[in-house]
C-alpha cells in the first residue's frame, strides 16, 4: 500500500513538473457556481450576477468577490505579488473582462451587492451609455480606480456621529442628514 | 468451493477459540456503550459530537482488531506447520485466502455486531441511543473499516514470517493510517502547487480505507457540508443512491487486489516449497 | 360628519359588491376591474373586496384600507411586469387579500413608498420580491406569508433569479411580526435601514433568514430559521439586537451558518438557540459585541472567531458540537463562563468555573485558509492528534478564561426525535444472531 500511494506520487510529481515547465500560464476565469461559492472577503454567496469578480492568483487558485470593492479590500489586505490575473464582469453581457481594460462607472447610489457602487463594463461606450441611463455617476478607468476611495453607500463608522442627532430627530431628517453626508464625502475624493 | 466452506468453518471455529477474540469484543462493546452514556442528548441523529467521537474511536479500535486478529491468523498457520499439513491437500491458494477471509470476517462481524447490539440495548434501557438511520450508518461504517482492514491483515499475514513481524507491520500500518496520515499529506502535499493539492488529496484518500470510510460516512450522515466547496460535487453525488453502491463497488475492488496480492505471494511460496 | 360619510361608503360599497357577486358566481374566474374601484374611492375609506379574483397591476395613491371579509377568499393576480400593488400614499392598509404574481420579473409584488402602510395576514405567492420598501418608515407587515411561487422553463432556477421576501432600502422603524416567508431569496434584507422589528417570523429554505446591510437599531427578535444557507445575516451593522431566536440545520450549504456577524459592533446576541448547523455561531473582522446566554448546541463547528476583537462571551453553551470552536487570529475577546462540553476542567475552589482555562486551537483553521483543500480532514483521528501537539504561540489563542463545569440548565434539543425502539430491536436481533454464531462456532461437534 505504501508502495502504491508512493508511486502515484511520483508520477503526479512528473506530470507537475512537466505541465509547469510548458511556458509561461494563461489565467482563465472560472465560472461562479451559486451553491458554493462565496465572497472571499465578507462571506455573502456570491451570485452568478454581472457584479462577480475573481482573482486568479499565481498558483491557479481562484478567489471570488461579489462586489468590486471586496476585490480591492483583497488586495489591499494581501498586496497583488500573488495575483496572477483579475477579472470583472461586463454589466450588460456578464461576459468576464480582465480588470485592467474594462471600465467603469461609479456613483455612491448605483445597488451593488456590498454598495461600494462601481460597475465594469467591456467599452467606455456602454459605460457611458449607462452613465447617461441612470443620469448620476462618473466614468472611470481601471487606472482612476487604483485613487478611488472605495467608500460604501454608507459608511457605519460616520454613524457615530450622527447617533446624537438621531435621538431627537424624526428619522425623515436623519436619513437626510446620510445623504448630506455622502455629499461631503464626494467632494472629499 | 466446498473447500473454501471448510476452511472458513474451521475459520470461524478457530476465531471463536481464541481469547483474543472475546477481549476485542469486550472492549469494543464497552466502548459503544460508554459512548452513549456519557452523551447527555439522549438520541443521536446525524453527524454532531457524539457521531464524530464514535467514528474517530471505532477509527481507533476496530482497523488494529482487524489488522491484529487477522495477520496473526495467518502467521499461526505457518507457526504451528498447520499450512504445511494443507499444502499437501489439493486445496488451491485462493480457496485457502478467500476461506480465511471470509471465516475471519464472520468473527470481525460478530465482534461488531456485538457492540452494536450490547449499545443498542442497553442505551435503549438507560434512555441514550442512537436514531435507527444513524445507527445503521454507523454499522455499515464499521463493518466496511472491519473488511477492508481484514484484506490488509491478511497481505501482512502473508508477508511476514512469524506474529512478532506481523504484530510490527499491523501497528506501523494502523498509525500510518489512522494517526499519521493527515501529518503526511500535510507535509508531502504542503510543497505542492494549489491546483494540485485537491487532485492529489483525493486520489490518496482512495488509497487509505480509513479516510475513504470515515468520509463515506460523514457524507451519509449529513455532514458533508464540513469538508468544504473543494469537495462539493463529491459530496453531492456520494449523498445520491449510486454513491452508496460506488462505495460498495470501490471496497470490493480494493478487497480483491489486496487479497490478489496476497494470493499472488502465498502462490509463488507454494511453487517454491 | 367625516365618520358617516365613510360608513355610507362602506355600506355602498358592500351592497354594490353583493350585487356584482351574486350573479357572477359562475363567472369566478373573470377579472374585476380593482383599479377603478380604487380611483373611485375617496381618500380614507375601507374598501371591502367581495370574494373572487382581481387583476393587477394596481396603484394606491390616496389612503385606503382595502380588505376582504375574513373567511372569505380575494386573489389579486398579476401577469405584467410592474408590482401588482403599488402603494405611493401614506396609511394605506391591506387585509386578507391573496396576492398571485407569479411571473420572474424584476419589479416586486408589492411595492411601498409611503409611510405607515400596513400589510395585514397576505398571502403572497411571487416570482419576484414579496414586498419592496422604499424609503417607506413605521409601517407593518404582520401575519403575512411569501412563498416562492416563479417557474423558469428551459433552464435551472438560480439562485438570483429570486428576490427577496421583504426588501427594505432606507426604510425605517418598521415592524415585522408573525409573517412566513419560504423558498425566496432573503427572507428580510435590510439595507440602509434603522430601528426595524423583526419578530415572531417563520424562515425557511431561504438563502438568509434575516439579513441586516448597512442598518442600526434592528431588532431581531423571537423568530424560527431553519434549512437556510444562513440563518441571521449581520454584515456591516452597529447596535443590532439578536435574542432569542432559533436557527436549526442550517447545515446544508458549505457556507452555512446559525448567526453569523461580519463587520458587526456592538451586537447583542443572547439566548438564542443554535442547534444542528454547520457553523452555530461565525464571527469575523467584529468588535464589541456581547454574546450571552446562547445555546450552541449539535452543530459541525460550535464557535468560529476570526479577526474579532473586543467581543465579550460568556454564559453560553456549546453542547454536543463536532469541534466547539475554531479560531483564527482572535486573541483580544474576552470570553469567560461559557460552557464546553468537549472540555475537561477543574474546578479547586468549588465555584462552578474551571481554573484551567479553554484555549481555541488554531491550527486547523490556519491550514484550511492557506490549503482549503485540507478541509477534508476536519476532526480525523490524525487531524485531532496533530492539533494536540500543536501548542506554539498559546498567548495568541483565544481562551475562555475560566469555563464552566456543568451547563447551567438542562439543554433543550429542538431538532425533532424519533424513537430508539427501532435501533434497540436491530441491536437485539444483532446480538441473537452474534450470539448463535458464537454457539455455533464453540460447539464441539
Amino acid at each position: 500500500m505504501k508502495m502504491k500511494s508512493f508511486n502515484a506520487m511520483l508520477l503526479v510529481m512528473v506530470i507537475v513538473l512537466l505541465t509547469s515547465a510548458c511556458g509561461a500560464k494563461e489565467y482563465k476565469p472560472q465560472e461562479i457556481n451559486e451553491e458554493t461559492d462565496k465572497c472571499v472577503i465578507c462571506n455573502m454567496a456570491v451570485k452568478d450576477d454581472p457584479y462577480a469578480t475573481q482573482i486568479i492568483t499565481k498558483d491557479g487558485q481562484s478567489l471570488k468577490f461579489d462586489d468590486i470593492g471586496c476585490m480591492n479590500e483583497w488586495k489591499v489586505q494581501n498586496g497583488t505579488e500573488t495575483v496572477g490575473a483579475e477579472f470583472v464582469r461586463d454589466h450588460n453581457s456578464g461576459n468576464w473582462l480582465k480588470y485592467e481594460t474594462a471600465y467603469y462607472a461609479y456613483d455612491a447610489e448605483y445597488v451593488t451587492p456590498m454598495a461600494y457602487g462601481v460597475i465594469a463594463f467591456e467599452s467606455q461606450a456602454a459605460a457611458q451609455a449607462y452613465i447617461t441611463e441612470q443620469g448620476k455617476g462618473e466614468l472611470l478607468s481601471s487606472a482612476d480606480l487604483k485613487n478611488h476611495k472605495w467608500e460604501v453607500n454608507r459608511d457605519m463608522m460616520d454613524m457615530e456621529n450622527m447617533e446624537m442627532h438621531n435621538e431627537s430627530m424624526h428619522s425623515d431628517d436623519s436619513k437626510e442628514e446620510m445623504e448630506m453626508g455622502h455629499g461631503t464625502e464626494g467632494k472629499d475624493s | 468451493m466446498i473447500q473454501t466452506a471448510h476452511i472458513a468453518i474451521r475459520e470461524v471455529k478457530l476465531g471463536f477459540r481464541n481469547p483474543w477474540a472475546y477481549s476485542f469484543m469486550g472492549l469494543f462493546a464497552l466502548f459503544m456503550l460508554c459512548l452513549l452514556l456519557i452523551n447527555a442528548q439522549g438520541y443521536v441523529q446525524g453527524y454532531s459530537g457524539i457521531t464524530g467521537t464514535t467514528l474517530n474511536l471505532i477509527l481507533y479500535l476496530l482497523p488494529l482488531m482487524s489488522l491484529l486478529l487477522g495477520s496473526f491468523s495467518l502467521t499461526a498457520e505457518k507457526e504451528d506447520g498447520s499450512w504445511e499439513l494443507l499444502s499437501v491437500y489439493p486445496v488451491s491458494t485462493w480457496s485457502f485466502i478467500i476461506g480465511k477471509y471470509v471465516g475471519l470476517a464472520i468473527v470481525l462481524l460478530v465482534i461488531v455486531s456485538t457492540g452494536f447490539g450490547t449499545a443498542g440495548v442497553l442505551g435503549f434501557a438507560a434512555g441514550s441511543g442512537f436514531g435507527l438511520l444513524t445507527y445503521l450508518q454507523l454499522l455499515a461504517f464499521s463493518s466496511s473499516v472491519a473488511l477492508f482492514f481484514l484484506a490488509i491483515a491478511l497481505l501482512i499475514g502473508t508477508l511476514a514470517k512469524n506474529r512478532w513481524q506481523a504484530l510490527t507491520i499491523a501497528v506501523a500500518i494502523w498509525f500510518f493510517a489512522i494517526i499519521g496520515w493527515p501529518p503526511l499529506l500535510i507535509a508531502v502535499l504542503g510543497f505542492m502547487p494549489y491546483p494540485m493539492i485537491k487532485p492529489m488529496v483525493t486520489l490518496l484518500t482512495f488509497l487509505n480505507p480509513a479516510e475513504l470510510s470515515r468520509l463515506f460516512t460523514v457524507v451519509k450522515l449529513g455532514g458533508g457540508a464540513i469538508l468544504g466547496p473543494e469537495y462539493y460535487e463529491w459530496i453531492k453525488w456520494i449523498r445520491q443512491a449510486g454513491g452508496s453502491f460506488s462505495f460498495a463497488a470501490v471496497a470490493l475492488l480494493w478487497i480483491g487486489s489486496v487479497m490478489a496480492a496476497a494470493q499472488f505471494v502465498w502462490e509463488r511460496r507454494r511453487l517454491r516449497g | 360628519m367625516k365618520n358617516v360619510q365613510k360608513w355610507i361608503l362602506v355600506f355602498l360599497l358592500g351592497v354594490l359588491s353583493f350585487i356584482c357577486l351574486t350573479p357572477s358566481i359562475k363567472a369566478e374566474d373573470r377579472a374585476r376591474d380593482l383599479q377603478s374601484l380604487i380611483n373611485e374611492a375617496q381618500a380614507g375609506a375601507t374598501i371591502i373586496l367581495a370574494q373572487g379574483i382581481y387583476e393587477g397591476p394596481v396603484i394606491i395613491d390616496k389612503p385606503l384600507q382595502l380588505e376582504a371579509r375574513s373567511g372569505e377568499e380575494v386573489t389579486i393576480t398579476n401577469n405584467s411586469d410592474k408590482p401588482a400593488i403599488q402603494i405611493n400614499a401614506d396609511d394605506v392598509a391591506l387585509t386578507r387579500i391573496t396576492i398571485r404574481d407569479e411571473q420572474i420579473k424584476k419589479q416586486p409584488t408589492v411595492l411601498i413608498q409611503a409611510d405607515g402602510v400596513l400589510l395585514d395576514q397576505l398571502q403572497i405567492h411571487t416570482g419576484s420580491f414579496g414586498i419592496k420598501m422604499r424609503k417607506a418608515n413605521h409601517g407593518e407587515v404582520r401575519n403575512s406569508s411569501i412563498v416562492w411561487a416563479g417557474v423558469v422553463s428551459n433552464r435551472p432556477l438560480k439562485l438570483s433569479d429570486k428576490g427577496n421576501g421583504m426588501d427594505l432600502y432606507e426604510s425605517n422603524g418598521n415592524t415585522f411580526y408573525g409573517n412566513t416567508v419560504i423558498a425566496m431569496h432573503d427572507g428580510i434584507y435590510m439595507e440602509n435601514s434603522d430601528n426595524n422589528l423583526v419578530e415572531e417570523n417563520h424562515f425557511e429554505r431561504l438563502r438568509y433568514g434575516v439579513h441586516c446591510m448597512y442598518t442600526k437599531g434592528t431588532i431581531i427578535r423571537n423568530n424560527i430559521g431553519r434549512l437556510n444557507i444562513t440563518g441571521a445575516m449581520v454584515m456591516a451593522a452597529r447596535k443590532v439586537e439578536l435574542s432569542n431566536n432559533q436557527f436549526t440545520k442550517q447545515s446544508e450549504n458549505v457556507n452555512s451558518q446559525g448567526i453569523l456577524l461580519f463587520d458587526a459592533h456592538e451586537i447583542m446576541i443572547f439566548d438564542n438557540h443554535v442547534e444542528g448547523n454547520r457553523v452555530g455561531l461565525y464571527v469575523e473582522q467584529s468588535t464589541h459585541n456581547r454574546i450571552t446566554n446562547n445555546s450552541i448546541v449539535g452543530n459541525f463547528i460550535g464557535l468560529q472567531l476570526l479577526d474579532a476583537e473586543n467581543n465579550t462571551m460568556s454564559g453560553n453553551q456549546f453542547i454536543g458540537n463536532v469541534a466547539s470552536a475554531t479560531s483564527r487570529n482572535s486573541a483580544n475577546n474576552t470570553l469567560d463562563g461559557n460552557y464546553w462540553d468537549t472540555f475537561q476542567g477543574i474546578d479547586l475552589d468549588g465555584d462552578g468555573k474551571s481554573e484551567i482555562s479553554y484555549a481555541i486551537n488554531p491550527f486547523f483553521q490556519s491550514l484550511v485558509k492557506a490549503k482549503p483543500g485540507f478541509q477534508l480532514f476536519f476532526q480525523s483521528p490524525g487531524m485531532v492528534f496533530l492539533e494536540g501537539l500543536y501548542q506554539s504561540q498559546r498567548e495568541q489563542w483565544a481562551v475562555d478564561a475560566s469555563p464552566l463545569m456543568k451547563p447551567t440548565e438542562n439543554v433543550r434539543f429542538v431538532i425533532s426525535k424519533h424513537t430508539l425502539q427501532h435501533s434497540a430491536t436491530i441491536g437485539g436481533l444483532l446480538l441473537c444472531l452474534s450470539i448463535y454464531l458464537i454457539y455455533l462456532g464453540v460447539r464441539r461437534k
